[in-house]
């Protein structure tokens, strides 16, 4: 008989999301399904809006990263009406843009994945929240976490005018330059900051590296994947998240394709199942060979450790050390370890605020020359950026009059959708052994998930967002034997 | 004493309802110590059962984003309403349909169409499209059915208040939150911010002519804008004129024109249609007693997409709610 | 669309107090409350949203009668002219026929012109049926 376990929602994750669990009639796991109930359909409303609204409308794919879905709409215009953006204002993006990746990581560090690590997997679930984590570690922490947090985004309040969906980017630049108070404040913000992700990378240390049974998680088999990796570079193959060309690594951390954005249709496809609503992507040259790992799969990764992955390293002194220190524990380049996500989040959280503090102390940030009028007639434009959650896709086509045709987005978590799948797949078939389930079993299948920061409300973006989760446990007959609902 | 037991609940949304909360800081932080949290899935592991379990009015108030677009959200809502005193719909979404609820422009198989058989990268050429139940060699998967429309929260159940916004800013949750737990909330069916335009209360104020006349329709990236005067004044739309305040100018504060996430003051019955009105009667010609109604007619095409710029927020609560599908 | 013969088209009318008025007292067109003819200070009143109920309210299509361009006391019909434009932009965009909403520009003594708008918008929304 088989047995079925559904796993609904998953708690902490933006948005919404079910794993399907069929167990074999020996009680082990024959297969999992991840599976995304929800679409929005963002491509096909966005049809008949002025595209100059893109940045306003796209947003609301997802309130927990919607800054980057605003400057990814705002460099799709750029490319639409053909304008250059002036230095200070490609700078002032980038200033918001790494203040955001900061705040983002940390909420996820602290409020969402950190709680697996730093109350444990076994944890009763009413203390494995933010709540628990801050009893653990002090309210004085909790405080310091939230007050970073804010100051942070209050630097995406006074440039984007609010935080949770900002509104300052126009093809050509932003709406708004930074006033001298302003840059003195964003100034000492970031020097905190970069003090803060200090502290998180020893709290790191502490808590997860300093206990053996943690590690032994992070680079046990049950939580590695062999696959491609995606991520955006600079010039020198430094990690870049605001801008950049697109490269991919394989399995073995070979370079495998170097391309721009405007030719991402030439390197990704998508491919649909019945049983999501989320599609899944796959490299085009390698192509869709279902769901399974290995350098003949098309099927990448995308994210913090995909980042670092497929670059040679961080454009920054701290966040290079804590690069190579990675690197050192995990055993070299590519990392296949699933759990390694939130250590590289942690990487990847010192690279922007060092990076916020090297543009705000850029001179160049306070010129007053922050935007170009676009002259030319809009037909087509695609942007790329690295969402904290992985490399984000605007393309649109647009009329003469700048009216919206068509759109198609790639968003963050749905590259990784299929990886997800199979992680989690992999963790259930190591953990469920013999029929024997137990919440905390569970909850590790969930770490699988959550590792990825797995942002369901973008997922769905084609359906209305939402994460909590169900595991069900089927038996081979499919009698649903067990179902735990998270919501 | 007991504390109050409260519920945050997300149907179709984005999740910035749920970040505004955590916005609010050190503030959550003495919400979390003044009551009892039952349900906020974001955050804290819960599960359904234990609101079934609850007492019919056990929750005291149950704070609900999002808009409402398929059977297990319709059923969550009524969950919540039957546990709950109190039901505030929180955000835009909830309140008015928002961005989301641009939807109502198409429906499923509009979306299924373009997402998963036309977009560029695509490749599907089965024509698969995602099933309600699925039959996997393991057993079958099911999917939830969604609707053809957004609908907003009191369109599905009681609502007595509404929490405005996208998302609503801190201290109108604070507000809100204060006034639940100090005991006096205004009357049912109030929307919790100043039943003021935010035309009134602009910054701009003072720049705007003494007869505003709108010249011509401008476009954001069309032109420079000067961070001083009145957006209409420039030739571009901005809905502050019939939005109601409480948002704190945030975006007016980039030099952004409004687009009306706190939706209409009380008593208007379709905001975008308000909206509209209220700019088609300041749009002023000098000339126009010798332009014909053709004239007229072609000045008016500038004036793109009217229809996804005044419902931008608000749609799924208008008269209409939705475009016609059926054919003509 | 419904069999137009047991349908009779529901129309819904606005007529300005002052240029319309009395060419609709010396007309044969009824004004009982049932036949929705309804007479307003200044069509600069009929705001879109006032249109759109009468369609809630089951209207097929929506007649203004206005005073001609130029010869309102109030200036409004220029702004009435501005909003059922735009009007009938959005019923275009969310598919309804643009043609359910017409003005018509009539004076004080045009009283045949006035039945013929009544009754030539009376037979273009028969043929349109009701909104479905």
């Amino acid at each position: 008989m088989t047995r079925r376990i559904t796993i609904d929602p998953i708690t902490r994750l933006e948005g919404h999301g079910k794993i399907e669990i069929f167990l074999d009639d020996k009680g082990n796991v024959a297969n999992a399904y991840l599976q995304i109930p929800e679409l929005r359909g963002f491509e096909k409303f966005s049809e008949g809006r002025r595209a100059e609204e893109m940045p306003r409308i796209t947003p609301k794919i997802c309130g927990v990263c919607p800054t980057a879905h605003h400057i990814c709409s705002a460099k799709t215009l750029d490319d639409l009406f053909n304008v250059e953006v002036p230095p200070a204002g490609e700078k002032i993006r980038e200033l918001i843009y790494s203040a955001f990746m900061f705040e983002d990581h940390t909420l996820h560090f602290y409020f969402l994945g950190g709680p697996d690590f730093v109350m444990g997997p076994d944890a009763d679930p009413s203390v494995r929240n933010i709540l628990g984590v801050i009893q653990k570690v002090g309210v004085e922490t909790g405080k310091k976490v939230i007050n970073i947090r804010k100051r942070t985004r209050d630097i995406i309040t006074k440039l984007g005018g609010r935080v949770i969906h900002p509104v300052c980017g126009l093809p050509g630049g932003v709406s708004k330059g930074v006033s001298k108070e302003d840059r003195e404040e964003f100034i000492k913000t970031a020097k905190d900051a970069i003090e803060f992700s200090k502290f998180s990378l020893k709290l790191f240390d502490d808590i997860v590296l300093g206990n053996k049974e943690y590690v032994d998680i992070i680079v046990g088999d049950i939580y590695k994947h062999k696959t491609y990796y995606m991520g955006l570079v600079d010039d020198n193959n430094k990690v870049n998240f605001y801008d950049g060309m697109i490269r991919v690594v394989n399995p073995e951390g070979k370079e495998f394709a170097k391309f721009k954005s405007r030719d991402y249709l030439d390197h990704i496809e998508e491919h649909v199942e019945e049983w999501s609503y989320v599609k899944f992507p796959y490299l085009k040259n390698v192509g869709w060979k279902g769901f399974t790992d290995g350098i003949d799969s098309g099927v990448y990764r995308v994210a913090p450790l995909a980042r670092l992955n497929a670059s040679d390293g961080m454009a920054t002194p701290l966040a290079q050390e804590a690069y190579e220190k990675m690197y050192d524990v995990l055993g070299g380049k590519p990392a296949h370890n699933t759990l390694a996500y939130h250590w590289a989040r942690l990487v990847e959280q010192m690279y922007s605020v060092e990076r916020l503090l090297e543009l705000a102390e850029d001179d160049e940030i306070m010129d007053k020359h922050i935007r170009n009028i676009p002259t030319e007639i809009p037909d087509e434009g695609i942007g790329v950026v690295e969402a904290p959650r992985g490399t984000l896709y605007h393309h649109y086509k647009t009329d003469e009059r700048g009216i919206i045709q068509k759109v198609n987005l790639i968003v963050a978590t749905v590259n990784n959708s299929a990886a997800i799948a199979m992680s989690v797949k992999k963790a259930a078939q190591g953990l469920i052994k013999n029929g024997k389930v137990s919440d905390g079993l569970l909850n590790m299948v969930e770490m699988a998930f959550r590792a990825y920061d797995p942002c369901l409300a973008c997922a769905s973006h084609s359906l209305p967002g939402q994460t909590p989760l169900k595991v069900t446990i089927h038996d081979c007959t499919g009698e649903i034997v067990r179902t735990i609902i998270r919501d | 004493m007991a504390k109050p037991k409260v519920a945050f609940y997300w149907n179709a949304s984005c999740g910035g309802c749920e970040e505004a909360v955590i916005d609010l800081a050190e503030d959550l932080l003495k919400v979390a110590d003044a009551v009892d949290i039952v349900l906020w899935p974001v955050a804290l592991d819960f599960k359904k059962k234990d609101v079934e379990n609850l007492k019919d009015n056990e929750i005291v108030a149950s704070f609900i984003n999002g808009a409402v677009r398929t059977e297990e959200q319709k059923e969550m809502a009524e969950l919540l309403r039957a546990k709950s005193q109190l039901v505030f719909a929180f955000g835009s979404c909830a309140h008015e349909g928002c961005i989301p609820g641009l939807a109502n422009f198409t429906n499923r198989e509009g979306i299924f169409e373009r997402v998963y058989k036309t977009t560029e990268s695509t490749k599907n050429p089965e024509g698969i499209f995602p099933k309600v139940k699925t039959k996997v060699p393991e057993g079958e998967l099911t999917l939830p059915e969604f609707f053809d429309t957004v609908y907003t929260l009191d369109q599905t159940v009681e609502v007595d208040y509404y929490i405005p916004g996208c998302a609503p800013p801190p201290d109108i949750i604070m507000n809100a939150f204060t006034a639940l737990l100090e005991g006096n909330l205004p009357e049912k069916g109030s929307v919790l911010s100043p039943n003021i335009a935010l035309c009134d209360e602009c910054d701009r104020n003072e720049s705007k002519p003494e007869k505003l006349e709108i010249p011509e329709f401008n476009r954001v990236h069309q032109i420079e804008i000067d961070p001083e005067k009145c957006f209409l004044a420039q030739g571009i739309i901005c809905m502050g004129i019939s939005t109601r305040s409480g948002c704190g100018q945030r975006c007016i504060n980039v030099n952004m024109p409004c687009r009306g996430c706190f939706g209409p003051l009380d008593g208007v019955k379709d905001f975008g249609l308000r909206t509209m009105a209220g700019i088609a009667s300041i749009f002023a010609l000098e000339n126009e007693e010798n332009l014909s109604e053709e004239d007229l007619s072609k000045l008016m095409d500038k004036l793109v997409d009217p229809a996804g710029l005044f419902y931008m927020y608000s749609l799924p609560s208008s008269i209409l709610r939705r475009k016609r599908m059926e054919e003509k | 669309m419904d069999n137009p013969t047991t349908n009779s088209a529901k129309i819904t009318t606005f007529c300005c107090n002052w240029s319309v008025k009395p060419g609709l007292r010396l007309s044969n067109l009824s004004t009982d409350e049932e036949d929705k003819i309804i007479v307003t200070m200044c069509t600069g009143r009929v705001g879109p949203e006032l249109v759109m109920q009468a369609f809630e309210y089951g209207a097929w299509g929506v007649l203004i009668c206005a005073c001609p361009l130029g010869e309102c006391k109030h200036d409004a019909n220029y702004k009435t002219l501005r909003r059922v434009l735009l009007l009938k932009r959005m019923l275009s965009q969310l598919n309804i026929e643009p043609e359910r909403v017409r003005i018509e520009w009539i004076d004080t003594g045009e009283v045949a012109k006035l039945q013929n708008a009544v009754n030539g918008f009376y037979d273009a929304i028969e043929k349109l049926g009701p909104i479905k």
